[in-house]
């Protein structure tokens, strides 16, 4: 009696699997749900994107226009060009898979980590320049104590009008850790005091957002190498393969958003200037 | 895990984009990147951001409609990412209509 009421369920649950199977309901809601991620994801740099236009089309439009030309195009369009080429050797590999060939799919995902890691070197010279002249993330609040407590831009327009120097020349006077400029007449030995720059609020902002948003961005990139990373184990290992590329495909999703997300970043903080 | 799709027809409705196709968008997002700086490189005052985030959105379609494969897609897949970008659309206009007036 039990023995064909479990036969019974056995016979139900493999109508139910083939049924599963028919519909193809794993790949699809695989990647649905990929989708429905990847728009949290677009929600989440959509926020700061907005507020990075909002300040920068209002009243730090002049000071994100000066911040925007110490950030180097060159460097900036390099690595445009090569997110770019990672995104085409990404799709090179699926459909390198989806067509049956391994070997191709494999090198074309270890050519997508490449360029994903080759970014993120000129990401860190680029970071590393801007260190040099005592811009850090996270230590904003640092920044600040450099110009005092009263308001910089305040204290910019006041200088401006009673000397008439331009922005570029009022930016390039070298401060002590304070803000104090550098009294005449000074000693060599004193003169080493005076190397930090002066940012007005604006210019804060900007570089506040440069660095969390493409530190964030720098994150989403290195997230994404692990997972090519195992794509790239999973394809070896026939885990992934031209019948079942459902991952591989989402993996590339991922990684085409975090291009997408470069390519709006890329002029806004570049070329704004 | 490999089981549940050892039938041949699994993906028989998955359209497989060739190499060429792909090349061909490739080249068409290098160009709009040259385009982008080249625009920058003339001052046309208030129309400057419009004219780089509009160059922006044709890359950014070219790699949602092709590479991410939304082109292929079903309508509902179809229809959700134009829902998330018109439903983004309407936050970035609110909330400049909000900051233009105050």
């Amino acid at each position: 009696m039990s023995a064909t009421v479990e036969g019974q369920i056995e016979e139900v649950n493999k109508e139910e699997l083939f049924h599963f199977d028919h519909h193809h309901t794993d790949y699809e809601g695989g990647k649905f749900g990929m989708w429905l991620f990847l728009f949290t994801e677009l929600v989440l740099f959509g926020g700061m994107f907005l507020a990075l236009f909002v300040y920068g089309t209002g009243e730090y439009a002049a000071d994100f226009h000066a911040a925007g030309k110490s950030l180097n195009i060159f460097k900036g369009a390099g690595n445009t060009l090569v997110l770019l080429t990672s995104s085409l050797t990404m799709v090179y590999a699926i459909t390198a898979l989806q067509r049956g060939s391994k070997f191709w799919a494999l090198t074309h995902i270890a050519l997508t980590v490449l360029l994903a890691l080759t970014f993120m070197v000129v990401k860190y010279f680029e970071w590393t320049s801007k260190f040099e002249h005592h811009l850090f993330p996270a230590k904003i609040g640092v920044l600040e104590s450099i110009y005092g407590p009263s308001d910089l831009k305040k204290a910019y327009t006041k200088e401006y009008k009673e000397s008439g120097l331009t922005i570029a020349q009022f930016n390039a006077i070298k401060v002590d850790a304070k803000g104090n400029p550098a009294p005449a007449g000074i000693s060599a030995e004193e003169a080493k005091d005076y190397t930090h720059t002066r940012y007005t609020r604006g210019q804060v902002i900007f570089y506040g957002m440069y660095f969390t948003m493409t530190g964030l961005h720098g994150f989403h990139v290195l997230i994404g190498v692990a997972l090519l990373l195992w794509m790239f184990v999973c394809v070896l290992k026939n885990t992934v393969t031209a019948e079942n590329f459902g991952w591989l495909e989402n993996v590339g999703l991922y990684w085409h958003l975090v291009d997408l997300i470069w390519i709006y970043l890329f002029p806004l903080f570049y070329l704004v200037a | 895990m490999s089981q549940a799709h050892e039938h041949e027809h699994e993906h028989d409705h998955v359209h497989i984009v060739g190499y060429g196709s792909h090349t061909q968008v490739y080249i068409g997002l290098l160009i709009l990147t040259g385009l982008t700086v080249a625009a920058a490189g003339i001052d046309v005052g208030v129309l400057n951001l419009p004219i780089a985030m509009l160059i922006a959105s044709c890359k950014a379609g070219l790699v949602l409609a092709y590479f991410m494969h939304i082109k292929y897609e079903k309508t509902y897949i179809q229809a959700f990412v134009l829902g998330t970008t018109f439903f983004m659309f309407v936050v970035f206009c609110l909330t400049f209509a909000d900051y233009a007036t105050r």
